[in-house]
């Protein structure tokens, strides 16, 4: 009966460890957070688009919409679709079902996604860039696609959770842009209303 | 590795493993539709669509799932009766976190882990309640189906994100939505109330289980106790039987020794010279009557042999035997120049019957062959009995011996008897049998004293 129960307590205590182990202590870099909004960043007409084609950029898009914002919601737009906006607003966050769906590999998303907002820069266009799933999607292919999209943004915004990488986090403060946490997905309304009006 | 039959878990559980590692792939329309009805949950900012798609999920990680842990049960099963050291539960827990593992690195999914332990901690559970029986696959394919769905439920449930539950791509996007629609309060309340259930439907189907097993040993505890009364009473019947036959023989004696005083006083009375063949009529009865007094005495005490033939032991052996209603080939091999053997000849003889007796019935009316083989072995000689029956299985030839042990509930005490027949004349016996294909046995009988051969016994 004990020889029984050994599995079942290594599990329990393998469980346990997976639980804790992965996260580390909260880091204490200092960003801009919201109430601290910046000034208008942006100009309509903007171009929402979606880097890893997760669902989050729907929800970006609902947001915009409510905020009357004038908006295209693109999530395959390619840099030579720029010339119609002045702003983009690009959600990160990587869905391997949605690039199944259109028959995407992760390399070729992330090169769209750098190919524009090389064009973004090229043309002076802000970028504003949304993270608003940071708790839930904590892959490498996530990390690695905001990694390398924070240095072409303008302002950054997402929601304030208890894990956010250090990579992230020095990654912002390396940049040194406007950065606003919001604690909830319906604040997400103020600081992008701020960014454009 | 045994016979093929005995390896069918093992490739069943390949199948169902290789089927769940492809399910992904096969059910990639599936997925995309749960993708497209969570877009289309934000576009109408619809919960009811949410839901569809949620329910939608959890029955297809379900499905996914339960091939993994079915097939892994099933191979966990054949490697431990492989590796009898290794233990089911340990072989069940790699199985099936290896393939969890396969599954996220052949689809990058982030299919988290932590849920699976608890699945098979609680799975591990439930097994050291449920019993090993014949229905044992079905039972716990029954408890993995509701255990799986418990805990992909809890992948849907916000607040265990951060312990690891729900880390792949359509439950994130499904928590996602869900906290924005509704706050995270229409999938947690739903699903943690469904994950609930199903972890008391499961802990309801083991108790039942466990109370039918219950039920089921003593039912067969019953059984066996009754089958024990059964052969008691019979070996009883057949004691009282032998105890008649005994005081009847012995009672046999009173009248044949008259016949013998008799006989004398009619020799003596009318003296033979005058009639040559009343003279030879009294010294054939005179005869008679010796012999059977003998006979008589040999039933009577175990321990009166003589010296005697083998030839002639084996025809009165095979005089009385019934074989005319049989379809057996009976052939009888006794090697030229055997040594006599000293033997009790009427037990002797009603052991060796009875061995052939048991051959004959093994047949059950069918074509068969008995071969009988009498040969010099070492300084005695050794009776050969094989026959082409139905043979006696590996458990019951370790119970041939035991007193009242009969597989044709009848009471059991012929190899006993022959057991203890051959044992007083300083022999031994061996019994070797492959169910449905023969039987053999060996009886060694010294020719003279001091004889120690011995064979190794109950088969």
């Amino acid at each position: 009966m004990i020889k029984a129960w050994k599995p079942i307590l290594l599990l329990i205590m393998l469980s346990i460890l997976f639980i804790w182990i992965p996260f580390p202590t909260p880091s204490k870099l200092l960003l801009n957070t919201y109430p601290n909004l910046p000034a208008p960043i942006g100009k309509e007409k903007v171009l929402l688009t979606s880097a890893g084609q997760a669902i989050e950029g729907k929800i970006i898009e609902n947001i915009a919409d409510d905020l009357y914002l004038d908006n295209d919601f693109r999530p395959r737009a390619l840099a030579s679709d720029l010339y119609d906006y002045e702003t983009i607003i690009m959600d990160i966050g990587y869905s391997s079902n949605a690039l199944h769906k259109i028959n995407r590999e992760f390399e070729e998303e992330k090169t769209r996604m750098l190919t524009l907002l090389k064009e973004a820069n090229a043309t002076s266009k802000p970028v504003i860039i949304t993270y608003i799933s940071n708790a839930y999607r904590t892959d490498q292919h996530t990390e690695t696609l905001l990694l390398q999209a924070i240095p072409y943004a303008s302002y950054f915004i997402g929601v304030k959770e208890p894990y956010l990488s250090r990579n992230i986090k020095s990654q912002l403060e390396k940049t040194d842009i406007p950065v606003t946490f919001v604690e909830q997905l319906d604040d997400l309304a103020t600081p992008l209303n701020a960014a454009f009006r | 590795m045994g016979s093929p039959s005995r390896n069918i878990p093992g490739i069943v559980g390949m199948i169902v493993i290789l089927y769940g590692l492809f399910f992904p792939n096969l059910s990639s329309g599936w997925g995309i539709q749960i993708q497209e009805r969570i877009q289309d949950s934000l576009a109408f900012e619809d919960s009811g669509r949410l839901l569809l798609s949620a329910f939608s999920y959890v029955c297809r990680s379900s499905i996914l799932f339960i091939f993994i842990y079915i097939g892994s049960t099933l191979i966990a099963t054949q490697l431990t009766r492989i590796w009898k050291r290794i233990r089911f539960s340990y072989a069940f827990i790699t199985l099936t976190l290896m393939f969890v593992l396969s599954l996220n690195i052949l689809y990058k999914e982030h299919y988290a882990y932590v849920p699976h332990f608890l699945t098979l901690a609680l799975l591990l559970l439930y097994r050291v309640y449920i019993p090993t029986r014949k229905d044992f696959y079905l039972s716990f394919s029954v408890l993995s189906l509701f255990t799986v769905i418990a805990f992909q439920c809890l992948s849907l449930i916000n607040s265990l994100t951060i312990f690891h539950f729900g880390t792949d791509d359509l439950a994130i996007s499904l928590k996602i939505t869900d906290r924005y629609l509704s706050q995270n309060e229409l999938l947690t309340t739903l699903f943690l109330a469904l994950c609930i259930v199903m972890v008391i439907i499961s802990i309801i189907y083991t108790i039942l289980m466990t109370l039918y097993n219950k039920q089921l040993t003593t039912l067969k505890e019953y059984q066996k106790q009754e089958l024990e009364l059964k052969r008691t009473r019979f070996a009883l019947i057949e004691s009282k039987v032998y105890q008649e036959i005994h005081s009847l023989v012995h009672d046999l004696k009173t009248p044949l020794v008259s016949v013998e005083g008799l006989l004398s006083l009619i020799q003596m009375k009318y003296p033979y010279e005058k009639d040559p063949k009343l003279k030879d009529y009294l010294n054939r009865v005179d005869g008679s009557v010796q012999k059977m007094s003998d006979m008589i005495s040999e039933i009577l005490y175990e321990d009166i042999k003589r010296t005697i033939s083998v030839t002639e032991l084996m025809d009165y052996v095979t005089s009385h035997l019934a074989l005319d209603e049989q379809l057996i080939d009976m052939q009888l091999e006794i090697e030229e120049d055997l040594p006599p053997i000293q033997v009790n000849k009427i037990r002797f003889s009603r052991a060796i019957s009875n061995i052939l007796e048991n051959s004959i019935v093994s047949f059950q009316g069918k074509q068969g062959k008995i071969r009988i083989s009498v040969s010099s072995h070492l300084t005695g000689v050794l009776f050969e009995v094989w026959d082409n029956g139905s043979g006696i299985s590996q458990e019951d030839l370790q119970a041939i011996w035991e007193e009242g042990f009969s597989t044709k509930d009848s009471t059991g005490l012929g190899l006993t008897f022959v057991k203890r027949v051959v044992d007083y004349h300083g022999g031994s016996i061996a019994v070797s049998s492959a169910l449905g294909s023969h039987t053999k046995i060996d009886i060694y009988i010294p020719s003279q004293r001091g004889n120690d051969h011995d064979f190794n016994r109950g088969g």
